[in-house]
């Protein structure tokens, strides 16, 4: 199975994903936290997890190819 | 109710993207600080794409005019004056954090180490407690072993607790002028270890950096 880190390739649907979980990831976990109400119920946040576990293993069967993303967010 | 995206340097005009739902931006001033929110009657907010890409694409145009603290996903106050509260109180910290991520961006590095995605239920607490640790330490020499080229190039590096067995989450601290060397030392990473199957994402706002904790 080849591996490739290929810079500014055209994010597909697979690269994607992989930048969806990278935020998603930071979003639920990171971030600085002010003292206010956190509106998402736990409940989400776990089905986001059981989510991710599931897509990420898809990933690593497909091989995770690709890098810097070019996000439709333009980056 | 108000939602927040981030904290910056006092600004003094927002950039011209619309918030969740298409809500146009606010800015609090507190002392020498901004917290950008947008007002909602009511908000249902679920961590599915749209919501994360929209979060993101606010603190994306944020980042274009200096450094940004990313709030954490989801967090709301009553109205703008207990957000100017909440942002005075922590003020001396953020300032810090700041400081901190200037000129920095977050680069995410995923490496899938194993193939195992179906972990057994710990049967108890120091079980749970013992695997935490060996896949924290495991997690640390991936760090400092084959992905020590990375953390050469990076000015801090934090690893996510949040992935299932068998996958590694590490975000860096990047300056940004070292990026494009960053992603040229990750391919070569990648050249040199086909074992490991790696992915890199980014240019993020300093997400896993934006609380004074996060430090590796």
């Amino acid at each position: 199975v080849s591996t490739e880190l290929q810079q500014g390739a055209p994010a597909g649907p697979a690269s994607r994903d992989i930048a969806l979980i990278d935020l998603l990831d930071r979003l639920l976990a990171g971030g600085v936290v002010l003292d206010g109400d956190i509106t998402l119920a736990a409940a989400d946040i776990d089905l986001v997890h059981v989510g991710l576990r599931a897509l990420i293993s898809s990933v690593s069967t497909e091989l995770i190819s690709s890098s810097v993303s070019t996000e439709e967010t333009g980056r | 109710m108000i939602y927040v995206y981030g904290v910056t340097e006092r600004q003094r005009e927002l950039p011209a993207v619309a918030g969740l739902g298409g809500a146009s931006l606010e800015g609090v001033p507190a002392g020498a600080l901004t917290a950008v929110c947008s007002s909602h009657d009511q908000l249902e907010l679920r961590p599915d794409a749209g919501a994360a890409w929209a979060h993101d694409q606010v603190v994306e145009a944020l980042m274009e005019a200096g450094p940004v603290l990313p709030a954490r996903f989801g967090t709301t106050f009553d109205d703008s004056a207990s957000l100017a509260r909440a942002v005075a109180t922590s003020a001396d910290s953020l300032h810090g954090t700041l400081r901190r991520v200037k000129g920095c961006v977050e680069l995410a590095v995923c490496v899938v180490v194993s193939e195992q995605t179906k972990p057994e239920p710990a049967s108890d607490g120091q079980t749970y407690l013992r695997e935490m640790l060996d896949r924290r330490r495991a997690a640390t020499g991936l760090v400092d072993g084959p992905l020590a080229a990375l953390a050469e190039i990076a000015v801090g590096s934090r690893i996510s607790d949040r992935r299932g067995r068998g996958t590694v989450s590490i975000g860096y601290l990047v300056r940004r002028r070292d990026v494009e060397r960053f992603c040229a030392a990750a391919r070569q990473v990648q050249a040199d270890q086909p074992e490991l199957a790696l992915s890199c994402t980014g240019p993020w706002a300093p997400y896993s950096f934006s609380s004074e904790e996060a430090v590796l």
